[in-house]
């Protein structure tokens, strides 16, 4: 169980979207406990704007071996994906 | 109270099943299949909802809570497949095996309190989830004729992987305390 991409990065402002893809019940939550979605079912879906420049990791509350990484930064140009 | 005692038991009732011969001999169709995923499945849920009474540690409460959220959800789609499928869950040997082992080990963690509860509750974990693992992938699966039924069982091994690793990391740090 994983989060998908362990690595993120968007500029501020940016809409983050996390679906569960998986059977059981998820969450994805700061591990500074800054922010977290609420319990996501199986195909549920929850959003966040990203807010000020920064690095943090995150978490499943329920499985906190799932662990990932937002980057957010403010980019000079349009911001555009990489992926 | 040796938590592994009691899953190299389970082990011992599953893995003489191991080839497709052998499993018809021993009735290892997929109505049993069904009946010891569900009943696997269910014993840990049992166990967890011990652990909520009896657990002073609260990552390990917070462990038995996903064993029961997690669990039940297999559950669940588990029953809503073989009905689907028209699979009736048929009681069996192994099933009734793991759960009188199971009975055991609930006694055993019953005379515990606080701190000692809480390292034999996650160290049998780790044993349950590790013997659950490889009875899924070298004798439920390769025996399921179903083709749903087997992708089932194999969409749940990442499940009880995190689980495991999540038992074996909590495990660690209360026997560092």
């Amino acid at each position: 169980m994983a989060f998908h991409p362990p690595d993120l990065q968007v500029s501020p402002g940016d809409t983050i979207v996390w679906i569960n893809r998986d059977f059981v019940p998820h969450t994805a939550t700061a591990r500074d406990s800054a922010w977290t979605s609420p319990p996501l079912a199986r195909d549920e879906r929850w959003r966040m704007v990203a807010g000020a420049p920064g690095t943090g990791t995150y978490i499943c509350a329920f499985h906190p071996v799932m662990e990932a990484r937002l980057v957010v930064e403010a980019s000079s140009s349009a911001s555009e994906s990489d992926r | 109270m040796n938590g592994r005692v009691q899953t190299l038991l389970f082990l011992g009732t599953l893995m003489g099943a191991g080839t497709t011969t052998a499993a018809a001999a021993q009735g290892l169709d997929d109505p049993t299949i069904a009946h010891i995923a569900v009943t696997a499945n269910h014993l840990d849920v049992v166990g967890a909802e011990q652990a909520l009474e009896r657990a002073a540690d609260p990552r390990v409460r917070a462990f038995a809570e996903t064993m029961i959220r997690d669990h039940n959800g297999v559950i669940e789609q588990a029953a809503a497949l073989a009905e689907r499928l028209g699979v009736t869950p048929m009681d069996n040997d192994t099933s009734r095996g793991l759960a009188s082992r199971a009975q055991e080990v609930r006694d055993a963690l019953g005379r515990l309190r606080g701190t000692a509860f809480d390292q034999a509750y996650m160290d049998n974990e780790v044993a349950f989830h590790e013997t659950v693992i490889g009875a899924v992938e070298s004798t439920l699966v390769p025996n399921a004729s179903n083709d749903e039924l087997k992708g089932l069982l194999q969409a749940v091994v990442p499940a009880l992987r995190a689980h495991l690793e999540h038992a074996r990391r909590l495990s660690a740090e209360l026997a560092s305390r």
